[in-house]
């Protein structure tokens, strides 16, 4: 099936950036799609794993081969949600997920008269721009596999737990960064526990005394790739600490 | 990076960009409709020709009429759990296919079609042809595709829940498919046994191919109601047609009891924590009659036999039943779920380790069905999803006569038990 995974250069000729935003306003834009299907997700019970996260893919990859001049990220982010429930056997009612988002997003999705309609009209244009390829694999796996990597720190092991639910929360959040459709879930999975040993102080020590403990499992992949991958993470936290995303519960909108 | 990388990266990416430009799924005019060739679980089946490549294929169409939740959910699953499970003894699904719906309706109605690689051969039609002569090796070959295909379903934790030899397709090359997932579904591995099970609809599976433990009402089935289906499609390879053709849920029960023994608790422990085992067995005319004795083995062993005409077998073994398949069979046909083997296990039975080996494929014998008698018995060719298995060969009695010297594996008989 079709590869996911795109080069960093294509996010600075995305279909939106072609059609006049900026690589910030773009960002902007994810960041307030995924925050609609997180909150709505979770009021509708959805976990982060699976639902909201492959919501949060189908979102990414959507808006690499859709501008969101073209397609409004509102109602995608509802189709992203309402498809995602579907493909993960928890599914929910079309209605329920419109009313849902009424409720909370008042200001955003009042003005919609048939919400319902308009996510089903979505729905086709979403499978079709997905290739029905609806199978995708997040990055909880993986961490939970490198979690029996580190029989040393298994000795005190609150670390190595502590570590992985650090690198979990990590994981949660970083559906608002690109890196789903940068990265492989497995390099995020990495990256983002050694994020979680970097912040914590721990030392992963390991027989062979690799500093790159992962090096065992993916070769070839050095230290700067993962710490870009981190930075990605981390930038989001920054760019959120003064304005957390949808504050004011209203969507940005950058005139052309 | 170098420059000379960065040019190279936008390159392929403009590549990507390229590909993916609209229509990101083919169209369905990309195919020649032939000829309607059945009804599918959500909609109609075509064989069809690909226009560019002359690859036959079929095509299910998926209604979305009535659809009130957009794209069914069934259809949803099953094109999820064909993307996962690409293997050789598996249906392969090419892609998924739209057609723009007619304009004179106001809103934009997108059909969907599901391609898979056309199968001209189904089990049931081959089965049912009896000029098609069997081999024990094409029986242990066939055998061990659907056993195969089966384990990687389930490694996938996939149940199947519609086994039946018209599910079963035979490509050209010889090579068995497993087909149809319009009933399958994921489940969840029951390692942790606190956990409460989830309950799966009981109204699965055709009814001749459905294990007493869904009979009987059971909602917590596994892998095994699958086991099941492939022992009955195993004796069907000899019996040449399914081997308990009940018409009604207790009928079928008294078929099972009459060949496989009574359902009881010293057979099946638990059985009797059936949801109907109660209602059922007080009943006066029970579909559970008791000390019915194990009658397989003796129905079957007068015609699991070697072929005499396999010069590499010792003379010994010549006249005698192949007991290993006697032995897999009664043990896939175990009337307690628990005492079926797992897919794996059964995959790496004795059997497909003894003379006859099992081989690559049945190919030699796809080339000794005549293609004219094929269209009169098979007709409508594979994915037809045919419920029910309807024979209108000539009485075999006739046949035979003219064939008293065909081997044994390959005669047909009659043999409802």
């Amino acid at each position: 099936m079709a590869d996911w995974v795109w080069p960093l250069e294509a996010l600075k000729a995305t279909p939106s950036i072609q059609a006049g935003l900026t690589k910030e306003q773009e960002l902007v834009y994810r960041r307030e799609g995924i925050k609609l299907i997180t909150e709505i997700g979770t009021a509708l019970n959805c976990k982060p794993r699976p639902t909201i996260g492959v919501a949060a893919v189908y979102f990414h990859r959507f808006y690499m081969l859709h501008s969101f001049q073209k397609f409004n990220r509102e109602v995608t982010a509802l189709c992203c949600l309402f498809l995602a429930g579907k493909v993960e056997d928890f599914p929910k009612k079309c209605k329920s997920v419109c009313e849902a988002a009424i409720h909370h997003y008042p200001d955003i999705y009042g003005r919609y008269q048939n919400l319902v309609d308009d996510v089903m009209g979505i729905e086709r244009v979403l499978l079709h721009s997905l290739k029905f390829d609806l199978q995708v694999c997040l990055p909880y796996d993986a961490l939970l596999e490198y979690k029996t990597m580190f029989p040393d720190m298994s000795r005190e092991q609150f670390q190595i737990t502590d570590a992985v639910q650090i690198a979990w929360t990590f994981i949660n959040d970083s559906i608002y960064t690109t890196l789903c459709i940068t990265t492989e879930p497995q390099m995020i999975a990495i990256a983002l526990l050694h994020l979680a040993f970097t912040v914590k102080g721990y030392q992963p020590v390991q027989q062979n005394m690799d500093p790159c403990w992962w090096s065992a499992d993916v070769s070839n992949w050095p230290q700067e790739s993962v710490d870009k991958a981190c930075h990605l993470v981390l930038d989001f936290y920054a760019a959120t600490k003064e304005h957390p995303v949808l504050d004011s519960k209203r969507l940005t909108q950058y005139q052309p | 990076m170098s420059d000379v990388d960065i040019k190279q990266t936008l390159l392929n990416y403009q590549k990507i960009m390229d590909q993916s430009s609209y229509p990101y799924i083919n169209d369905v005019s990309a195919y020649e409709k032939l000829s309607k060739i059945g009804q599918g679980t959500f909609g109609e089946v075509f064989k069809a020709r690909c226009k560019s490549t002359g690859r036959m294929v079929a095509l299910k169409k998926i209604l979305m009429e009535n659809e009130k939740e957009g794209f069914p959910i069934t259809a949803l699953r099953e094109v999820k759990m064909l993307e996962q499970l690409k293997h050789q003894n598996i249906t392969d699904l090419i892609e998924v296919c739209s057609a723009k719906g007619s304009s004179s309706n106001t809103k934009d109605r997108t059909t969907f079609y599901l391609v898979f690689a056309f199968c001209e051969h189904d089990l049931a039609g081959l089965l049912s042809n009896q000029k098609v002569r069997m081999q024990l090796v094409h029986v242990k070959t066939m055998m061990k595709h659907l056993i195969t295909g089966l384990n990687k379903l389930h490694r996938s934790r996939i149940l199947h829940r519609d086994m039946k030899a018209a599910n079963v397709l035979i490509s050209k090359e010889g090579v068995l498919k497993l087909a149809d997932f319009g009933l399958a579904r994921p489940f969840v591995q029951r390692e942790n046994s606190a956990a409460p099970r989830p309950l799966y609809t009981n109204r699965v599976v055709t009814l001749w191919y459905r294990p007493p433990e869904l009979l009987l009402g059971d909602r917590q089935y596994g892998t095994k109601i699958d086991v099941w289906g492939a022992g009955c499609i195993m004796a069907e390879m000899w019996t040449r047609q399914p081997i308990m053709q009940g018409d009604t849920e207790q009928r079928q029960l008294q078929l099972i009891s009459g060949l496989c023994g009574s359902i009881c608790p010293q057979v099946w422990p638990n059985c009797v924590n059936m949801p109907l085992w109660g209602a059922m067995i007080a009943e006066p005319n029970t579909a559970l009659p008791q000390r019915k004795p194990r009658v397989l083995r003796d129905r079957m062993n007068k015609i699991i036999k070697y072929d005499p005409s396999d010069a590499k077998l010792p003379a010994s073994f010549q006249h005698g039943p192949d007991e290993e398949a006697m032995c897999l069979l009664e043990h896939l046909l175990s009337i307690d779920p628990d005492k079926r083997p797992t897919a794996d296990e059964a995959e790496d039975d004795i059997w497909f380790f003894k003379e006859p080996f099992p081989r690559e494929n049945v190919g030699d014998l796809m080339e000794t069905i005549p293609n004219s008698q094929f269209e009169y018995t098979v007709g409508k060719g594979a994915h037809a999803g045919r419920g029910r298995h309807h024979n209108n060969q000539p009485r075999p009695h006739q046949q035979q006569r003219q064939q008293s010297n065909a081997i044994p594996a390959g005669q047909y008989r009659d043999t409802i038990f």
